[in-house]
C-alpha cells in the first residue's frame, strides 16, 4: 500500500488557507481576528524575545568567564541578570507555547472555527505588545539591577529604572489572563460534536490548565508589582520595615503567582510532549486519563507550594513545614506523567525525528530537574542550596531544558502544519543535538558550583570556581551556536522548504484531520470527530513517516 | 427578533451557546477581580494581625456611619440594577435604561460621599506611608491608612469603570439594541456591578467596624 | 452553516425567564437587614478576633445573597459556580497562609512594634501592646505558638554553635 502522501504532496498546497485569506497585506495581519494569525505574530514575537533573553544569558556568561571583572563592571551584570530573567519569563517563557501554539492548534483540536473571544485574543497580542513596549523603554533607560524577582526593600529603593519594568510585566499579566480566559471558555462550549472531555486532545488538557493558573494567579502578581511601584514612587511604606511593612510578605504575595507561574512554563510544554510522542511512537498514550488529571493536579497543587522560596527568609517554621511537605506532593504528578510517556513508548513504532528528539531531551531533563527539585523542597537542604547557583541549575533544567525542549519539539512538529512546509529533519537532529549537549555542558556544572557554595547573582567568584564557570560559559556557547542553527534553517525553510502536504507525519492527531496550513474556518466543512486522538491501532491507512518519500523542493 | 440574528457570531452554533460563553468569560473575569482584591486582602489581614490594637484605634476614628451609609447605598443599586436586567429579560429595553440610570445615581452618592472622607483625612494628616501625620502613635496607623487607601482607591475606581459600563448600556438599551432574546450586554454589566458591591460588603465591615 | 456542538448536550436551564423581581426586593431587604444588624453588633466589642469573625460571618452571609439571587448563580449552570468557589478557595488560601506565617514566627522576624517584635528605639510613646523579644515569656495564650518558637529558637542557637567552628 503506497503512502497517501504522494498523491497530495503532487497536488500542491492548500488553495486557500489561512495564510491568504482574508488578504495579505499588512493591515489584514495587524487587525486580523484569525486565532491562527494572531498565534503565528505571537510565535514571532515571543521567538524574537527568546533571542534577546539569550544575548542577556550569553553576556552573563561572558563576565564570569574570570573571577574578576570581565567585560562590564558589576551594577551592569545586575543589570543583566535582572533583564535576562524578566525578558526570558515574561516576554518569552509564559506566553510561548500557550499563546503561540496554544491560539493556532487549540480551536482546531476541539472542532471549533476560532476561540471564544476573537477580538479579545487581538486584545492580548497587543497587550503583549505593549508589555514589552513598556518594558523596552526600561531596559533602554538602563533597566533594573533587583534580580526579575524584584525583593523589597531594596526594588522599593533602588534608583534603577524599577518602574516601566514593573509596569511592562503588570500589562504582560494582562495579557496572560485573556489568553487564559480566552482558552478556558473555548474548551468548555466550542467543543465540536464528538468530542467529549474525555476525548479531548491531552495538549488541550495541559493548555486548559496552564489556562486556569493564569485566570487565577496573575492577578496577584499585577497587584503585588503596583505595590512595588507605588512603594517606589510613593513611599507608602507597604513592605518598608521603617513604616512598619514587612518586606517577606512581598516575598508571598510575588511568589504566589511566581510559583504557579513556572508551572504555567511547564504545562504547556508537557501538552506538547504529550502529543509527539503518541505521534511519533505511532501508539496511543499510556493511561490517558492520568496524564489528563495530573494535569490539573499540577495545576491546583502548584497554588499550595510557594513558601518553598521563603525558607531562608524568616518565614515560620510552621509555614515551612507545610509547604515543604506540599512541594513535594506535587512533584508526585510530575511522575506519573513521566511514567506514562515512558510507557507509551513500549511496543510503540518509534520514528527518531526531529520533534522526538526534543521529546528525549525533554525526558532527560524533566526527570533530572524534577528530582533537584523534590531535593530542594526539603527544607534543610534547601538551608545549604537556596541563592545558590544548584538552584540556578534547577530550575534551569526545567525552563530551558523541559520547557524549551518542549517548544522546539513544538515548533518541529507543527511547523508543516502552521506553513505547509517542513523542517529539514537532519539539520534538525545535528541542530537538537548541539542544544541537549550545549545544555548539559552549561547547566551540569552549575549543580556543581552551587553545591560548592558558589552564590547566584555574583558578578565575582574566588578562584576555585574558575573552571566550572569556564566549562558552564563554553557549554553556553555550544547552546546558543544550536538554536542559531535552528534559526537559520527555520528561516530559510519559510521560504525554501519542501511541501508539507495535509499530513507529513502520519500523526492521527486530531489538527492533523485539515490541510497543512489550514483553511480560514479551520476544516473543509464540518468534521466529524468519532474516534479519539492518536488511536493508531486502529490505523492502517495513515502513512507512517519512516515510510516518507523524499521530498520535494517547491519550485 | 431580528437582533439575535445579527449577534450571532459565526463560530457559534447558536447565540444560547454563545451567550453562555459569555457569561462563563464573564465569571473568569470576575475571578481576577477577586484575586487582584485578595492581594490587598491579605496584606490587610497580615497588619491587622501584627498591629490590632493600632488598627483597632485607627478603624474607630473613621465615620463609621458613612460606611454605613454607603454600604446601603451600593446594595440598593446593585438591587435597582437587578431589577433592570429583569426589565431587559422582559425586553422592556426603555425601562431597563431608566433603571440603570438610577442604578448610576446612588454610586454617584458613594463616590461623594468618599470624597469627603478622603477630604476629612487629609486634612486629619490620614495619610499613607511617610506622610501620616495623624494623631495615633506607632507605625501601625500608617500602615492602616495606606491600605484604607489603596483598598477604598481600587474599588472607587471599580465603581467608576462600572458606573460607566452602566451608563453605556443604558444608553444602548434605550436606544433599542437588546429585546427578550439578546441582552447579554445588559447581564455583564449587572455581574461587574454585582460584583463592586460584594467587594464593598467584606470592605466596610473590615475597614469601619472591627 | 454552523458546526454542531458537543456541549448542548447539557441543555441550559434559564430559569432567567421566570419572574424575579419579588425575589430580588427580598434579598434586597435582607441586605439592608444585615447591614443594620453587622453596624449594631460591631458596637458591642466582642474580646479577642471574634468580632472579627461575627463581622465576616455576616459579611458573608450577605455576599453569598448576592452571588446566588443578584447575580443568578442560584438558577445558572455549575461551571460559573465552580469558577465562583474556586475563586473563594483560593482567597481563603493566600490570606490563610500569610497571616499564619506572621502568626506563627519567631517574633523578631516580624516588623517593629508588631506583635512581639522588638519595640522600635525613638518611637514617640510606647503602644500599649508592645511585648519583650523574648521567647516563650509572653504567649501562655497559644501554647503551640509557644511551642513552635522554642523549637526555632533552640534549632537556630544548636546551628549557631555548630557552624561558629
Amino acid at each position: 500500500m503506497s503512502p497517501s502522501r504522494s498523491s497530495s504532496e503532487a497536488s500542491g498546497p492548500p488553495a486557500r488557507s489561512y495564510l491568504d485569506t482574508p488578504g495579505t497585506g499588512l493591515r489584514s495581519w495587524l487587525l486580523t481576528l484569525d486565532h491562527k494569525r494572531i498565534g503565528v505574530m505571537f510565535l514571532v514575537a515571543v521567538t524574537i524575545a527568546f533571542f534577546l533573553g539569550g544575548v542577556f544569558a550569553l553576556l552573563i556568561r561572558l563576565e564570569l568567564l574570570t573571577p574578576g571583572p570581565t567585560v562590564m563592571d558589576a551594577m551592569t551584570y545586575n543589570r543583566l541578570f535582572t533583564l535576562h530573567g524578566v525578558v526570558m519569563i515574561f516576554l518569552f517563557m509564559i506566553p510561548a507555547i500557550p499563546s503561540g501554539f496554544g491560539n493556532f492548534l487549540l480551536p482546531i483540536m476541539v472542532g471549533a472555527k476560532d476561540v471564544a473571544f476573537p477580538r479579545l485574543n487581538l486584545l492580548s497580542f497587543y497587550l503583549y505588545v505593549a508589555g514589552a513596549l513598556v518594558a523596552l523603554y526600561g531596559m533602554i533607560h538602563g533597566g533594573a539591577d533587583t534580580g526579575w524577582t524584584f525583593y523589597t526593600p531594596y526594588s522599593t529603593t533602588t534608583v534603577t529604572k524599577v518602574v516601566p519594568i514593573l509596569l511592562g510585566a503588570f500589562i504582560l499579566g494582562f495579557s496572560s489572563i485573556l489568553t487564559g480566559l480566552n482558552f478556558i471558555v473555548t474548551t468548555h462550549t466550542l467543543r465540536a460534536k464528538g468530542i467529549t472531555w474525555g476525548k479531548l486532545p491531552l495538549f488541550v488538557w495541559a493548555l486548559y490548565a496552564t489556562s486556569i493558573i493564569q485566570v487565577l494567579a496573575t492577578p496577584v502578581l499585577g497587584m503585588t508589582l503596583l505595590l512595588v511601584a507605588v512603594e517606589h514612587a510613593f513611599g507608602w511604606g507597604i513592605f518598608d520595615p521603617a513604616r512598619g511593612g514587612d518586606p517577606v510578605l512581598f516575598q508571598h504575595f510575588f511568589w504566589f503567582y511566581s510559583h504557579p507561574a513556572v508551572y504555567i512554563m511547564i504545562l504547556p510544554a508537557m501538552g506538547v510532549v504529550s502529543e509527539v510522542v503518541q505521534a511519533f511512537a505511532r501508539k496511543n498514550v499510556f493511561g490517558y486519563k492520568a496524564v489528563a488529571y495530573s494535569s490539573l493536579g499540577i495545576a491546583f497543587v502548584g497554588f499550595f507550594t510557594w513558601g518553598h522560596h521563603l525558607f531562608t527568609s524568616g518565614q515560620s517554621a510552621f509555614d515551612a513545614g507545610i509547604f515543604g511537605v506540599l512541594s513535594m506532593l506535587v512533584g508526585i504528578f510530575t511522575a506519573i506523567k513521566i511514567f506514562n510517556w515512558t510507557a507509551t513508548l513500549y511496543k510503540g513504532s518509534i520514528a527518531f525525528t526531529t520533534p522526538f528528539a526534543y521529546f528525549v531531551g525533554f525526558l532527560f531533563f524533566l526527570f533530572f530537574g524534577g528530582m533537584t527539585g523534590i531535593a530542594l523542597a526539603t527544607v534543610s537542604l534547601d538551608i545549604h542550596w537556596h541563592d545558590t547557583y544548584f538552584v540556578v541549575a534547577h530550575f534551569h533544567f526545567i525552563m530551558v531544558g523541559a520547557t524549551v525542549m518542549g517548544f522546539l519539539g513544538a515548533f518541529h512538529y507543527w511547523f508543516p502544519k502552521i506553513t505547509g512546509r517542513m523542517l529539514p529533519d537532519r539539520w534538525g537532529l545535528v541542530a537538537a543535538t548541539l542544544v541537549i549537549l550545549g545544555f548539559n555542558f552549561t547547566f551540569i556544572p552549575q549543580f556543581l558550583l552551587g553545591n560548592d557554595g558558589m552564590p547566584r547573582r555574583y558578578f565575582s567568584y574566588p578562584e576555585r570556581f574558575w573552571a566550572l564557570n569556564v566549562a558552564s560559559t563554553a557549554g553556553a556557547s555550544v547552546l546558543a551556536f544550536g538554536l542559531v542553527m535552528v534559526l537559520v534553517y527555520v528561516v530559510v525553510a519559510l521560504k525554501w522548504g519542501p511541501l508539507a502536504g495535509p499530513n507529513p507525519w502520519g500523526s492521527r492527531g486530531y489538527e492533523w484531520m485539515t490541510t497543512s496550513p489550514p483553511p480560514l474556518e479551520n476544516f473543509e466543512g464540518t468534521p466529524v470527530f468519532d474516534r479519539e486522538p492518536h488511536d493508531y491501532q486502529d490505523a492502517a491507512d495513515e502513512a507512517s513517516p519512516a515510510m516518507a518519500p523524499e521530498p520535494k523542493h517547491a519550485s | 427578533m431580528q437582533a439575535s440574528t445579527a449577534h450571532l457570531a459565526h463560530h457559534f452554533e447558536s447565540l444560547e451557546k454563545q451567550t453562555h460563553a459569555a457569561r462563563l468569560g464573564m465569571w473568569l473575569f470576575l475571578a481576577t477581580e477577586v484575586l487582584l482584591f485578595t492581594a490587598l486582602f491579605a496584606a490587610y489581614g497580615v497588619y491587622r494581625f501584627l498591629y490590632a490594637p493600632t488598627f483597632s484605634e485607627a478603624s474607630r476614628s473613621l465615620a463609621t456611619w458613612i460606611g454605613a451609609v454607603n454600604t446601603v447605598v451600593l446594595v440598593t443599586s446593585s438591587f435597582t440594577v437587578a431589577m433592570g436586567l429583569h426589565q431587559a429579560v422582559h425586553g422592556r429595553g426603555r425601562r431597563t435604561a431608566v433603571l440603570f440610570g438610577i442604578s448610576v445615581l446612588p454610586a454617584l452618592v458613594f463616590l461623594g460621599f468618599k470624597y469627603v472622607e478622603y477630604g476629612h483625612h487629609f486634612h486629619a494628616g490620614d495619610l499613607p506611608g511617610k506622610y501620616y501625620t495623624g494623631a495615633i502613635p506607632g507605625v501601625g496607623a500608617s500602615i492602616f491608612y495606606t491600605l484604607y487607601f489603596l483598598i477604598t482607591g481600587l474599588h472607587g475606581l471599580h465603581v467608576l469603570i462600572g458606573m460607566i459600563v452602566l451608563a453605556v448600556v443604558g444608553a444602548l438599551a434605550w436606544k433599542g439594541r437588546f429585546d427578550a432574546t439578546y441582552h447579554t450586554p445588559v447581564e455583564l454589566a449587572g455581574l461587574y456591578w454585582h460584583l463592586v458591591d460584594l467587594i464593598w460588603i467584606f470592605v466596610f465591615p473590615l475597614i469601619y467596624l472591627i | 452553516m454552523a458546526t454542531t456542538n458537543e456541549s448542548t448536550s447539557h441543555v441550559e436551564e434559564e430559569r432567567l425567564q421566570h419572574s424575579h423581581a419579588g425575589r430580588y426586593f427580598w434579598v434586597w431587604a435582607a441586605l439592608i437587614a444585615l447591614t443594620a444588624l453587622t453596624y449594631w453588633l460591631s458596637r458591642f466589642h466582642f474580646p479577642g478576633g471574634w468580632a472579627v469573625v461575627v463581622a465576616l460571618t455576616i459579611a458573608s452571609g450577605k455576599s453569598a445573597l448576592v452571588a446566588l439571587f443578584f447575580m443568578h448563580l442560584w438558577d445558572q449552570r455549575g461551571a460559573n459556580r465552580l469558577v465562583f468557589i474556586t475563586s473563594l478557595v483560593f482567597v481563603a488560601l493566600l490570606i490563610g497562609l500569610t497571616v499564619a506565617d506572621s502568626a506563627t514566627r519567631f517574633p523578631l522576624a516580624n516588623p517593629p512594634e508588631a506583635l512581639g517584635g522588638w519595640p522600635r528605639a525613638g518611637a514617640p510613646g510606647r503602644p500599649p501592646e508592645a511585648r519583650r523579644a523574648t521567647p516563650g515569656s509572653s504567649y501562655r495564650r497559644n501554647a503551640f505558638q509557644a511551642f513552635c518558637i522554642r523549637y526555632v529558637w533552640s534549632a537556630v542557637n544548636s546551628s549557631m554553635q555548630t557552624s561558629s567552628t
